[in-house]
């Protein structure tokens, strides 16, 4: 199980707790968050063996729903007009850690691909660690 | 420190700037000893790309002394002196693998903006707009330069800067437009546009074994300088000849076995073609201008390869697809892939077999950048290359 906090516009915050629901090795893992969560969300991450041995293709399919009220709001704005493009920089950013350790700083970008739109949600501190590639 | 900064269209200025500081763990910063102006540099100056800003850092072909390493550089130290490649590249992608460092997957933290234009994102490329990274870049006092156990290349002791200094760009870029021809021995190569990277394809081309290199450009210094350094064996005035009759002439109406386009996107050519393009890029409708490109393919030998070397950004207009299809033309394109031909094309220098340096015609300091911008967009005082030292 794992606990949730997503900070959004002036200081407010949306909290749940998701479930991990599937766990396969090298294959996926899917999560659903539980009874009560502000934002009812679940995904899965898949995990594809390129052709030609060129490595793993990630493919992530989420799916969310916001009450409504303010937590609906805050999740609205932080899933933004483009859910995709959000989980598209995200993988791109998990690749970058994956194949150089980091994600790739520029002048004139200083916090890398796509973080400067919006502040995205994080795990508390023990799921950072489970995530993060070596 | 002092750098070059973009202001606008045709408006350079030496500003005050922050210093360059470590960002990533693999980054080192360099202290700029000598850079230089790229063609490639005037459609930024002419405001031909999109997504520049005020005051962003020009530059992308500069060498230097490392000053500081980031803690996961195992291979640079303080004191060492380095020509840094203009591609930014993590090694360790697909891309990277297959040395195509040019289109490095992870070195574009703005790869949405480029995949909105191209389809795709190419790698990160030293100061060349946000699309393409928004790197700062190298003419300036200091930059900073990302992976820098991947790129920067040691320069040994007896090669000076001038020397050296072309390694970052220009010379493997003239490389890899005569590669890219595959010739065999005998061939003959055309090349459009005799600034210094049609130079080093004319250099490359002898190297690699053709045996009539044919230099067309306008200017009678370049076409000199291609003659009689660079080792072109026939040059063409376009202004006072006809190109594809001239070709055609040289080769006995087959015409050459490979032609390179060392000009791209800001072609110029007297005649209607070019005032054709002009107003379509007035009226938006196009934004490049492909005159040398459509020439070049236009002689062509049936079954010969178009090597495109000279910058495209955005969308071309009347493409004779029908000669490319019909006559079974190649072509073979790209932004060098720097990183793969920086340590081979050092050899050849340190062994005599080329001296860059004779593309220079211009020395000047950093804060005479605004001048060489000048200078060398009009193709002033025969300009051909500038080198400004900090």
């Amino acid at each position: 199980m794992s606990h949730w906090v997503v900070t959004g516009p002036a200081g407010t915050s949306v909290e749940w707790d998701s479930r991990i629901t599937a766990d396969t090795p090298n294959e996926l893992i899917a999560w659903q968050s539980l009874e009560g969560a502000a934002v009812d969300n679940s995904g899965v991450v898949r995990f594809e063996p390129r052709p030609r041995n060129r490595g793993t293709i990630v493919r992530v399919d989420l799916a969310y729903r916001s009450r409504g009220g303010t937590a609906g709001r805050i999740a609205a704005m932080l899933f933004n007009e483009s859910p995709e493009q959000q989980i598209y920089d995200d993988l791109h950013r998990f690749k970058q850690i994956v194949e150089t350790g980091e994600i790739m700083r520029s002048e004139g970008s200083p916090h890398g691909m796509g973080d400067v739109v919006q502040k995205r949600g994080r795990p508390n501190e023990d799921e950072a660690t489970r995530w993060s590639a070596d | 420190m002092k750098a070059t900064c973009w202001h606008g269209k045709r408006d350079m200025r030496v500003d005050k700037v922050p210093d360059p500081k470590i960002m990533n763990r693999r980054d080192a910063i360099v202290r700029v000893t000598s850079t230089a102006i790229c063609g490639s540099d005037l459609h930024l100056y002419n405001g031909c790309v999109p997504t520049m800003k005020k005051g962003d850092i020009m530059g992308h072909e500069f060498m230097g002394e490392v000053v500081e390493v980031g803690p996961d550089v195992a291979n640079l130290k303080a004191g060492d002196r380095v020509v840094v490649p203009f591609p930014i590249a993590c090694g360790n992608c697909g891309a990277c693998a297959a040395r195509a460092y040019s289109l490095c997957e992870n070195s574009n933290p703005n790869a949405w903006m480029a995949e909105k234009l191209l389809g795709h994102s190419p790698g990160g490329i030293f100061g060349y707009s946000h699309m393409l990274g928004g790197f700062a870049g190298g003419q300036a006092e200091y930059a900073r330069v990302p992976f820098a156990d991947v790129g920067p290349l040691k320069v040994p002791p007896g090669i000076s800067d001038e020397q050296a200094l072309f390694l970052s760009d220009v010379l493997p870029t003239g490389y890899m437009a005569a590669e890219m021809c595959d010739i065999e021995a005998g061939d003959t190569i055309a090349v459009w546009g005799c600034g210094p990277v049609g130079q080093f394809a004319i250099a490359s081309a002898k190297l690699l074994g053709a045996e009539q290199i044919v230099a067309i450009d306008r200017v009678p210094e370049r076409l000199a300088m291609a003659t009689n350094r660079a080792g072109a064996t026939d040059a063409i005035d376009y202004e006072k000849q006809d190109v594809l009759d001239m070709l055609k002439d040289l080769t006995g109406g087959a015409g050459p076995d490979a032609c390179i386009d060392a000009v791209g996107m800001e072609s110029h050519a007297p005649g209607l073609m070019y005032a054709y393009d002009r107003f379509k890029q007035a009226l938006m409708l196009e934004t490049d201008r492909p005159i040398a490109l459509r020439e070049a393919i236009m002689a062509c030998r049936n079954g010969g390869t178009v090597s495109v070397i000279g910058v495209y950004g955005g969308f071309i207009d009347k493409f004779p697809m029908g000669s490319f299809m019909n006559r079974s033309l190649a072509m073979k394109t790209g932004q060098c892939h720097v990183q793969r031909y920086m340590k081979p094309l050092l050899a050849r220098i340190e062994n005599g077999d080329i001296d860059p340096s004779f593309i220079i015609t211009h020395r000047m300091r950093l804060d005479d950048a605004p001048d060489g911008y000048e200078l060398f967009a009009k193709k002033q005082d025969d300009c051909v290359k500038v080198v400004l030292t900090p």
